[in-house]
């Protein structure tokens, strides 16, 4: 059995004793250094601290020296735990991602992260964490040869960057607002509390405005060098700038791929593509990223190249098959805007009960609204199920094929519906489907309008919900459940 | 069925006069916190640690008789608890990874907790022999590796 690297110890104690050992050092350096008291003088004031100190730093040893590892043909091997010991034996053919995180600290001492996971266990921890020596990644993880590879270019890696963290427009937009904000308030409100909270606003939103730029620094750093290999049946990736993380995925295990739009990229007609694939992402808690940015045409072309069997949207073929493909009904657009519509009435109350602040209060509500309404309005346009069989049958071959083709388990779905500010565009195989559910509310029960929620695989599920759409019959459980697509779900 | 009532018993006893032990360790510092006397503090203490040990005679016998697992061609069934009675069934090729947890009590008493990860959750077996718990991780490779 390996051992961990004894870096181990310090990841384990460095969060509990950090608190500790700060203050405990920097009351010995004072005493030491003002020659007036001894270091007996220190023990007697610090004497608990150094004891749970202690205790911490011989638990954190410990640990590290209960847990080993072995990697055989066939099955990884892991024991841990000091008073309650656990063995767990991982079969290498169920692990479906891998993943290996070197940051800088580790890179200078020689140590690596690595991240096995499989369908199995718990949502948010992986199924082996472990941090042992680099020169042993190799039993884990093992780079690929040859295959196809795709690299982003660096506007593309910045633009995802841009993308994924939390609106940075936002605090753009915060900053503007704020520096407007103080010249009306100041102006037309002479008190002196509003100058003064106008000012600070100000500050704070510069604050808030360096933040965002951190954080967009941090997923450019992060993404960085981000590379793609498709070789055999698994997909590896390589991504950071200082801290380097390699990762390697199943494709069989990849559970649907997600093309998000919001509407800044969809004005500009860029989508980032995601997978969902069992552990990959979780690790380090980003998003399991396939393409950053791009073009929708060079999107969909690395799909094509990287994960094949996702290849092809069906949203078009879908509108003309008709029977395979499921759209919200016109009547639905209201239910997709009510919501932006709804909150413009608490904005109307508040400008006219409080005049004074109508210009802020329009001035601070109003974009995200706007923002809201016109993503809601987008994916009305888009929202959807389409299936894939359709396509075969519009292309080559005729209906009876089509029946024949559909009727299978692997045929695949692609659902476009809205979440948030952004627009969700999801392909998965009918075979990863979990289960589908359909919900009807009061307001829309004469008019044959349904939400229909699709659950497919993968730890903890995943719900993907198209709302609104119209099933003009008089059981829509049955019609959906008799949709060719999902016979080999329920049948 | 198999049934390893005794192990198990005797684990889970133990287990519950450390708890006892903790408790009117709490309970006497939380008394003395108050400002109560000392004998009493003493008195309530003991009568904490009493009560629990009391009670675990009565349980622990009780939840090792209700321990049950059986693996019949694909279903392995498992089913424990006194107040709360659990029982679950599952496809057993549909287990991912096994994890085996052994804590200081089991480690005396022989018996072993089995975790049965699979896609959608995991089942908790306590079992109550090494020969039963290495027959289950046997039977559970030849299927999977």
């Amino acid at each position: 059995m390996e051992t961990t690297h004894p870096v181990t110890v310090i990841r384990k104690i460095y969060k509990k004793a950090a608190l500790l050992l700060i203050p405990a050092v920097r009351g010995a350096y004072h005493m030491i250094s003002d020659g007036t008291y001894g270091f007996s003088d220190w023990m007697s004031g610090v004497w608990l601290d150094a004891a749970v100190l202690a205790a911490a730093v011989i638990f954190s040893i410990l640990n590290w020296r209960s847990v080993k590892y072995s990697v055989s043909p066939g099955r990884i091997i892991l024991k841990k735990g000091v008073l309650f010991k656990s063995e767990r034996i991982l079969p290498e053919k169920r692990i479906t991602s891998v993943t290996c995180h070197r940051p800088l600290l580790f890179g200078m001492l020689g140590a690596e992260s690595v991240y096995a996971d499989t369908e199995g266990g718990s949502t948010k921890r992986s199924d082996m964490s472990i941090i042992i020596r680099s020169s042993r990644t190799r039993d884990f993880y093992t780079s690929p040869r040859s295959g196809k590879t795709y690299r982003p270019r660096v506007h593309e890696v910045l633009l995802l960057s841009l993308c994924v963290t939390d609106t940075p427009a936002s605090a753009v937009y915060a900053f503007i607002l704020m520096n407007r904000a103080g010249k009306i308030l100041g102006r037309d409100i002479i008190t002196e509390f509003i100058s003064l909270a106008a000012g600070a606003a100000r500050y704070a939103a510069a604050v808030v405005l360096a933040v965002e730029i951190l954080g967009i620094l941090r997923n450019f750093l992060y993404f960085s060098r981000f590379s793609v290999t498709r070789y055999g049946d698994s997909l590896y990736f390589e991504n950071g700038f200082f801290s380097k993380t390699r990762s390697m995925c199943k494709t069989g295990a990849v559970n649907y791929i997600d093309r998000r739009q919001n509407l800044a990229s969809a004005v500009l007609g860029l989508g980032m593509v995601f997978i969902q694939c069992t552990g990959y992402g979780k690790a380090r808690k980003k998003e399991a990223l396939l393409v950053p940015a791009a073009a929708e045409r060079s999107a969909e072309a690395c799909i094509k190249m990287l994960l094949p069997e996702f290849c092809g949207r069906t949203e078009n073929c879908g509108a003309k098959a008709g029977a395979h493909c499921l759209r919200p009904a016109a009547v639905s657009f209201l239910r997709y805007v009510r919501t932006p519509v709804a909150l413009c009435v608490p904005v109307i109350i508040a400008c006219i009960s409080v005049p004074h602040f109508a210009e802020v209060i329009l001035l601070i509500l109003t974009p995200p609204l706007a923002l809201l309404a016109a993503v809601r309005a987008t994916a009305f346009r888009r929202a959807g199920i389409f299936s894939e069989g359709c396509e075969i049958s519009e292309k080559t071959e005729g209906c009876e094929k089509t029946e024949a083709r559909i009727k299978s388990k692997d045929v695949m779905l692609t659902l476009c519906y809205y979440k948030g500010f952004s627009i969700h565009t999801v392909s998965f195989r009918a075979s990863k489907i979990s289960h589908v559910k359909i919900k009807q509310n009061i307001m829309s029960r004469n008019k044959n309008i349904y939400d229909v929620t699709v659950y497919t695989c993968g730890e903890g599920g995943h719900r993907h919900t198209v709302r609104g759409l119209d099933i003009d019959r008089e059981d829509p459980q049955a019609y959906i459940t008799s949709f060719p697509f999902l016979q080999g779900v329920f049948f | 069925m198999h049934n390893e009532s005794a192990r198990i018993t005797l684990a889970a006893e133990l287990y519950i006069t450390v708890f006892a032990a903790a408790a009117s360790a709490a309970a006497y510092a939380a008394l003395s916190i108050f400002g109560t006397r000392g004998t009493v503090c003493i008195t309530a203490s003991a009568a904490v640690f009493f009560v629990i040990t009391a009670v675990s005679l009565v349980y622990a016998p009780l939840f090792g008789r209700s321990v049950k697992h059986s693996l019949n061609g694909r279903i392995l069934s498992v089913s424990y608890g006194v107040l709360v009675k659990y029982s679950v069934s599952i496809d057993f090729t549909r287990v991912v990874y096994i994890t085996r947890i052994r804590g200081p009590f089991e480690k005396i008493t022989g018996a072993s907790v089995l975790e049965f990860s699979f896609p959608g959750g995991c089942v908790f077996m306590p079992v109550g022999s090494d020969s039963a718990a290495e027959g289950y991780i046997s039977r559970w490779k030849q299927r999977t590796l």
